[in-house]
């Protein structure tokens, strides 16, 4: 009898440690730290000209490791970025994978619960200038000239040139997002593109930063259908991301 | 009370004894397990010895025929679902054939924990000169060094630089002394070089089937060096934006490192060549050719084979002990695959590079337009054909040789072709072209449909084993041709299930040496501007063509650029890119070519949005003959390749473990 009690009593007792660490709870309060910002075309003063996600700001909480692994705030369609649920630290900030010169690192950014905003000045590879499109029954006819701000940089003591231009494609939407995020997939074929893939001295011969040629390229659209077209180039860096005109809408009439 | 004092004393002289047993014994709880081979038990004999290194050759990272793309290599720690290896071969994402593909491939390779071994055995093996002569010991010496080369080539041609161990680590050591960070891409493949040189001049000079010998280390020697001087060749083509990794040489290598890597494969390839070994050769070429996978070779082109176990009567599931291939490359059919069939489909990208009778030709307008063709079989019964493409692939017509099925394939029928090659030809499945004149069916496994077209009875719309646009991608041909290499052509019925094929998978073989010598002369004679060099390569090349039966390729004087054909970044002379296009030939299906265009940085030029074509046999009603198409296999698969991926991002479990690995750039 006495056996018994003190065999219940001890699972008794065993059974209760258990539920106690059942009921522990997660008090860790979930990340609400804030950084947003513009990426700026530092030719231009305006927001880069992008499309969802070709690019991000790559981050790195150095308050938490010495080599933390990095995270990324894509940038969105109209060049502004923006994460609300960062952890509160100080972190290193860097704009990445896009199609510009590489940018230097900005260390030491406090990012808190009240919010921090920090921008970031790039310069893109190329520019697309005097973009046309110009609508002849369902036959879509656009065309541009690409021009570079710099054909080549210093950095780090280093020259480097331009890299080679590679291709000039169109990009068509039906919604108001436009570029390699957001694209009709029948456009994307070879058919449909400019293959150039030469360095910028063959691109533009008499040296006054714009292309001697003017690209174009015919496409059938459908009647009936509004559409959202840009152009877009690139060169051959780390992404092959693509820099763009602006976008231009068509509506194609029924009849 | 007497009584009672001598119970007590007894009771507790009886305690002292039993406690007194305890003490005494807990010398003897210091022992060995005695299920467990120790050190002194396996290196004091060569039996043990072998033992010892037959684990290690068992987890060797080779890409066999198991090896599955994005899961890795068949290993201990891997496990499940090989016979899926096959589908989702390397070969997909190479463009050598339709399969399943699942992103880049490449998973984490971090194998410390083998080389660990391998580094205990080269510490511990000189305390037993006792027993072993000392040309012995360095023999062993020798093999080890090859065994842990390759499994730093498996790490290094994934990452670049890695952590270098060559000691055995003290586990107690302090963290800081453990956590060992990269070091260079060069220095990682000059370690490689040191260890294979050291076993070029230490192993055995023959050795028996399965095990290596010193020209195994010579083989690998030329396929590691080759790859090493791909890498300083064309890294800075990517134009990667420099980080830590490539500020620190962890991560790619300079155009000027090139050259001496390439001088490493050339003396390594000589060295095999005075070994004696020299290419498998027979009067029917074709048979021959089959001979080179099928048959022991060794000493004669076989420099290190993969076995596979003995087949019995029950297959053995998801055991690495055997393969599938056979299973998976044949149709399901009476004495072919009797599971699954059918799921690696040789492409067109592939098949158009070997020397065959022209299918298309120029009209009188300067059109392409499709040659007509008395039969499918005049195909591969032209003389113009090798009978090296005969040997890797099986055509509509071929007689598989243990089954005795002829292999039935015909894509459909075109009622008329008045037409051009590309008023055919499509970046989609279909267009009003082929809607217009084109037939195809919708017929059952083991069905051939026939029907009455314009008039025409009994005419014959698809093959028995292809092509129709029902069933899926397994069991019978999506591209109009089979896979022919590594088929056992002696199989029986029993041994073409899942897991029942043991056919060895040849690592190395003479035929690669010679193609990596070639490129490498080639290579080396750019450079440095000596045209004698690259007039030496197609030596070494004519020779795969001979055995292979193709004509002889001259050089040209003054080779165009051709690399703009496949968007690469940087121009390729055609005499290099026959060069390259010998060794997708020569090579096919051996899981070669993905790692070939992964170190000529062209894969993610090559595979953008690139989908599959095969080589489709159509009847032409009107004018009784046949043609053959490109039209894209009928699953429509596009690939893709994120060229972040020619240096892997190192594991993040590993950066957990080891903060001091820095990660590669480009991600």
């Amino acid at each position: 009898m006495k056996m018994k009690n003190l065999l219940y009593s001890l699972l008794t007792v065993g059974f209760l440690l258990c539920a106690t660490s059942c009921m522990e709870i997660d008090n860790f309060d979930a990340p609400d730290a804030r950084v947003s910002g513009r990426l700026i075309d530092k030719t231009t003063g305006q927001n880069f000209i992008t499309d969802h996600g070709d690019t991000h700001i790559r981050i790195w909480e150095m308050s938490f490791s010495e080599n933390p692994a990095p995270q990324g705030i894509p940038v969105q369609f109209d060049g502004t970025y923006n994460n609300e649920r960062l952890f509160a630290g100080t972190y290193d900030m860097l704009p990445q994978n896009g199609p510009y010169w590489p940018a230097d690192t900005i260390r030491g950014v406090r990012i808190g619960r009240s919010g921090a905003t920090q921008n970031f000045e790039v310069t893109p590879y190329l520019h697309i200038t005097d973009f046309e499109a110009t609508l002849e029954g369902t036959m879509l006819t656009l065309s541009c000239r690409l021009s570079a701000p710099f054909k080549e940089m210093t950095i780090n003591g280093v020259t480097v040139p331009i890299p080679n231009v590679l291709e000039v494609r169109p990009f068509l939407s039906l919604t108001q997002y436009c570029g390699a995020a957001n694209y009709i997939g029948e456009y994307w074929t070879n058919d449909y593109r400019v293959n150039l893939r030469r360095p910028w001295d063959r691109i533009d011969t008499n040296g006054d930063g714009v292309s001697e040629e003017t690209y174009k390229i015919t496409i059938p659209v459908k009647k009936g259908y509004t559409y959202n077209v840009r152009m877009g180039a690139n060169v051959n860096y780390t992404d092959q991301k693509f820099n763009y005109s602006e976008v231009k809408r068509i509506v194609v009439p029924n009849d | 009370m007497t009584m009672k004092k001598n119970m007590n004393t007894y009771k507790y002289l009886f305690l002292a004894v039993i406690f007194g047993f305890i003490v005494s014994s807990c010398h003897d709880l210091d022992l060995e397990p005695k299920g467990i081979f120790d050190e002194g038990t396996l290196f004091n004999s060569d039996y043990g010895i072998r033992t010892y290194f037959g684990a290690i050759y068992n987890e060797l990272p080779i890409e066999d025929l198991n090896y599955y793309h994005n899961r890795g290599y068949a290993s201990g720690n891997n496990i499940s679902n090989y016979w899926e290896g096959q589908k989702n071969s390397p070969a997909v994402l190479g463009g050598e054939a339709a399969g399943r593909r699942d992103g880049d491939g490449t998973p984490e390779y971090w194998p410390y924990e083998r080389i660990r071994r391998i580094n205990n055995f080269i510490e511990a093996i000189p305390d037993y000169s006792a027993i072993h002569s000392e040309q012995q010991i360095n023999e062993y010496i020798g093999e080890a060094r090859f065994l842990r080369a390759f499994y730093y080539f498996g790490m290094v041609k994934r990452y670049g630089g890695i952590p270098i161990i060559d000691k055995v680590q003290d586990p107690a050591a302090p963290l800081e002394e453990l956590q060992t960070p990269r070091s260079t891409e060069y220095d990682s493949w000059k370690f490689i070089y040191e260890d294979l040189k050291f076993a070029m001049n230490n192993m055995a000079e023959k050795s028996v089937t399965g095990r290596a010998n010193r020209y195994s280390a010579a083989a690998l020697m030329t396929r590691a060096m080759l790859y090493a001087g791909s890498t300083a060749n064309y890294f800075e083509t990517l134009n990667i934006t420099p980080g830590p990794a490539i500020n620190a040489g962890l991560m790619g290598m300079q155009r000027d490192q090139a050259a001496e890597f390439y001088q490493y494969v050339i003396e390594a390839a000589d060295f095999v060549q005075k070994g004696g070994y020299r290419l498998h050769d027979g009067a029917n070429k074709e048979i021959a050719f089959t001979e080179v996978f099928t048959e022991d070779l060794n000493g004669v082109e076989d420099l290190f084979v993969k076995q596979f176990g003995e087949f019995g009567n029950s297959s053995i599931y998801n055991s690495r002990l055997h393969h599938s291939w056979d299973s998976m490359v044949l149709p399901l059919g009476t004495g072919l695959a009797s599971d699954v069939g059918s799921a690696l489909h040789p492409a067109w990208d592939l098949i158009r590079l070997y020397q065959m009778p022209a299918i298309a030709k120029e009209n009188e307008n300067g059109d392409l337009v499709p040659v007509r063709f008395n039969s499918l079989n005049d195909l591969w019964q032209s003389e113009e054909m090798e009978p090296r493409a005969k040997g890797t692939f099986f055509f509509s017509g071929m007689t598989e040789l243990a089954s005795k099925e002829v292999m039935d394939l015909q894509a459909g029928v075109y009622r008329k072709f008045p037409g051009t090659l590309a008023d055919a030809t499509a970046d989609a499945q279909t267009n009003a072209y082929m809607e217009q004149y084109r037939i195809r069916t919708h017929a059952a496994r083991g069905q051939v449909d026939v029907q009455t077209v314009d008039g025409v009875p009994n005419v014959k719309i698809n093959g028995l084993y292809g092509l129709s646009l029902s069933g899926g991608d397994e069991g019978r041909s999506l591209t109009g041709a089979f896979i022919r290499k590594y088929v056992n052509p002696a199989a029986t019925a029993g041994e073409r299930g899942l897991y029942r094929s043991s056919t060895p998978f040849k690592v190395f073989r003479y035929a690669e040496v010679l193609l990596n010598r070639a490129e490498a002369l080639y290579e080396l004679g750019l450079l440095t501007g000596d045209e004698s060099k690259k007039t030496e390569a197609f030596v070494y090349i004519n020779q795969v063509r001979a055995r292979a039966g193709a004509r002889a390729y001259t050089m040209v004087a003054s080779p165009k650029d051709v690399g703009l054909e496949i968007n690469a970044v940087y121009p390729i002379d055609e005499n290099l890119q026959f060069i390259r296009d010998e060794r997708a030939r020569e090579l096919a299906f051996e899981n070669h070519r993905f790692f070939d265009l992964r170190r000529w940085r062209v894969l993610h030029s090559k595979m953008e949005n690139f989908y599959h074509r095969g080589l489709m046999g159509y009847y032409v009603v009107d004018e009784g003959k046949y043609i053959f198409l490109n039209d894209r296999e009928k699953e429509n698969r596009g690939l893709n390749y994120n060229r972040a991926n020619y240096h892997q991002q190192i594991p993040g479990s590993q950066i957990n473990r080891n903060p001091n690995l820095i990660r590669n750039d480009g991600h």
